[in-house]
């Protein structure tokens, strides 16, 4: 079915003078001049406009060099990415924009120059387009902040908008101008102020079908709450920085107080220091939540702002995720008063992948007690505090002694559906014996225990393995493994 | 089907009133060779195949599917490339030509154009100066280019 040549391949230009000079050799020029066959132009324009597309942005440019053809295509490319190493002039930018903008779908920036106002708003009204989706704009500089325009928040086709750093959106939202997005789905903040919560507030009422909203290092006055009112909303995640206190910021740091409001949540995702999360309404819909909770210890300020870890902020942030399948849990803190136990049951919860410290062993009991179609566990050490500070195995095992916490024992506590169990960073100090002897004991669907050894307890494989292989097992197919 | 002309031949066929009963229906597909062609149903089943093993977990079917594509890579000539994006084209078959269009930019990425011409089989049609004009205005992105 070969096609028959319908051109001959002619000899492209830069090989012309090889040929006058010496006409026997004209014959491998034509073959060394491989793919000499000009396929590529039976191609419709979008399938090399898509080919065009997956080349880094400068190298488009370029290809508007190959033939008269090819000029135009690289403005027809949809994406417009610049947040490679590459940085062109603003001013070169904006005008490339005015011959791309129309058909920009994609736009992602990594501005890194001193804050223009005037060139970042002209930037942004050429972008925004009735095509433009997906807007990314990440302003680096070190100097002052941007007050971002108003277009952005009224452009009915943007499907994602993220923003990160000196982002100013105080004056903004507190005009009286209309915002609409009616079909932004993602919104993502990184280390973005807001001066007042409101502003927030207004912006996530003016985006009806809101399905993930990304809050990394956001910081807001303490004292306020932050209301997040999005009845579509199925993934919230809400992160900060481990050393985010130890930047300067303008705006007083950082309130935690947050009320939420979501009933179609799916994904719920927390790391830092927990304030008072306030769930209005059930979460039928969850699935997974992972939950990473520290706290700064020796930091006075955090005890101002009312940050010190307490128990009862954990408990209540657990109780309205009861109808989750996989959670994935660690905190870590110096207190350890008892835990409590919950009233409502985890009928749901599959999987849990806890991080234990040999003072939370309060905490990892009373979830297991309200687990009971609980089938993997997931048991890791928190490297926090014995790596970061340095402490002897001795003074671990003085400290422990205060610590009126033990692993559970409690035979209904543990889940009769147990099938799998992992235990990462075994030292092989009596707590975690006692644990394992636990599990082994009182699950009797066991298929596999595989434990990692924490390379700096210096025991042995086989060592551990034969301790372990002793105790006594209520599941006749379960595979121990140690590694 | 991910072979979305052949598709439609089939569903066309149906509105004909052909009996479903033959198995053997000649599809002609005169814009494609064998060799694209054999290359594409191969990738198609390792596709289907890689799907159905790892009906869950999305991220295991994209590794193992990185990893068919980048062994699939290594045994096709670049030349082929054009060829194949060709016939994917013509059946309609979205994820090998999202696949062979990403795998012929990177191989012209950073190269002079001069060898993405040669590559192409291009000629350059510019009128005297045009292209002059062209190279002076873009200078800015010729940074980060191979020398032939």
């Amino acid at each position: 079915m070969a096609d028959s040549r319908r051109k001959k391949p002619k000899y492209p230009k830069t090989q012309r003078l090889t040929l006058m000079a010496d006409p026997s050799q004209s014959e491998s020029s034509e073959e060394k001049a491989v793919g000499g066959v000009d396929r590529i132009s039976d191609l419709p324009d979008c399938v090399l406009i898509h080919i065009v597309s997956f080349l880094p942005f400068n190298q488009t440019i370029l290809t508007s060099l190959l033939s008269t053809r090819w000029k135009p295509l690289w403005t027809y490319v949809p994406i417009l990415d610049i947040r490679n190493n590459y940085f062109p002039r603003v001013s070169r930018v904006l005008r490339l924009l005015q011959l791309k903008a129309p058909c920009i779908q994609t736009f992602r920036m990594l501005y890194n120059y001193s804050v223009n106002p005037y060139q970042l708003d002209r930037l942004v009204s050429t972008v925004t387009t009735p095509n433009l989706k997906v807007f990314d704009l990440r302003i680096h500089s070190t100097e002052n902040y941007w007050k971002l325009s108003p277009s952005i928040l009224s452009c009915k086709s943007l499907v994602v908008l993220k923003l990160a750093w000196k982002i100013d959106f105080h004056p903004l939202l507190s005009s009286s101008l209309s915002f609409q997005l009616p079909r932004l789905k993602i919104l993502r903040f990184k280390r973005i102020s807001f001066r007042n919560c409101n502003s927030l507030t207004r912006l996530l009422s003016a985006c009806p079908v809101l399905e993930q909203l990304s809050l990394k290092v956001v910081s807001f006055p303490k004292d306020v709450c932050l209301k997040i009112w999005v009845p579509t909303l199925k993934l919230l995640r809400i992160t900060n920085a481990r050393f985010w206190f130890r930047f300067e910021s303008e705006f007083p740091v950082v309130g935690y107080k947050y009320e939420i409001d979501a009933p179609s949540l799916e994904y719920f995702e927390f790391g830092g220091p927990l304030g008072d999360i306030i769930f209005l309404g059930k979460l039928d819909n969850l699935i997974e939540a992972r939950l990473h909770i520290w706290s700064i210890e020796n930091d006075e300020s955090l005890y101002d702002l009312g940050l010190e870890m307490k128990l009862e902020r954990i408990f209540n942030l657990l109780v309205p995720l009861n109808k989750l399948k996989f959670l994935s849990f660690s905190y870590s803190a110096r207190e350890c008063r008892g835990f409590g136990s919950f009233c409502s049951m985890f009928q749901n919860l599959v999987r849990l992948d806890f991080t234990f410290n040999n003072r939370n062993w309060d905490v990892l009991q009373a979830l297991l007690r309200v687990a009971p179609n609980l089938r993997v566990l997931f048991f890791k050490r928190s490297y926090d505090y014995h790596r970061c500070h340095h402490w002897s195995p001795a003074h671990v095992e003085e400290h422990n002694q205060l610590c009126s916490s033990e692993p559970p024992k409690d035979p209904n506590a543990l889940s009769s559906h147990l099938t799998t169990f992992y235990f990462r960073g075994y030292s092989g100090i009596e707590n975690e014996v006692e644990f394992v002897k636990f599990i082994l004991k009182e699950s009797r669907l066991l298929k596999t225990m595989t434990v990692e050894v924490e390379v700096e307890s210096y025991m042995s494989e086989e060592g551990v393995l034969e301790k372990l292989s002793t105790f006594p097992r209520s599941s006749s197919t379960c595979l121990l493994t140690v590694k | 089907m991910k072979f979305c002309a052949v598709k439609q031949y089939f569903d066309d066929e149906n509105n004909n009133n052909i009996t479903s009963g033959a198995s053997t229906t000649m599809i002609p597909l005169p814009n494609v060779e064998s060799h694209p062609l054999a290359i594409l149903i191969t990738y198609c089943k390792k596709h289907l195949k890689i799907k159905a093993n790892n009906a869950d977990n999305k991220k295991e079917t994209e590794k193992e599917m990185e990893q068919y594509e980048q062994e699939l890579l290594k045994k096709v000539m670049p030349q082929e490339l054009t060829e194949l994006i060709l016939a994917a084209n013509y059946l309609n078959f979205k994820e090998a030509l999202d696949f062979f269009c990403r795998a012929v930019a990177s191989a012209i990425q950073n190269k002079s154009i001069e060898f993405v011409r040669k590559f192409f089989g291009l000629e350059s049609d510019f009128e005297l100066g045009e292209e002059e004009k062209l190279r002076e205005e873009f200078a800015w992105s010729f940074e980060g280019v191979d020398e032939d």
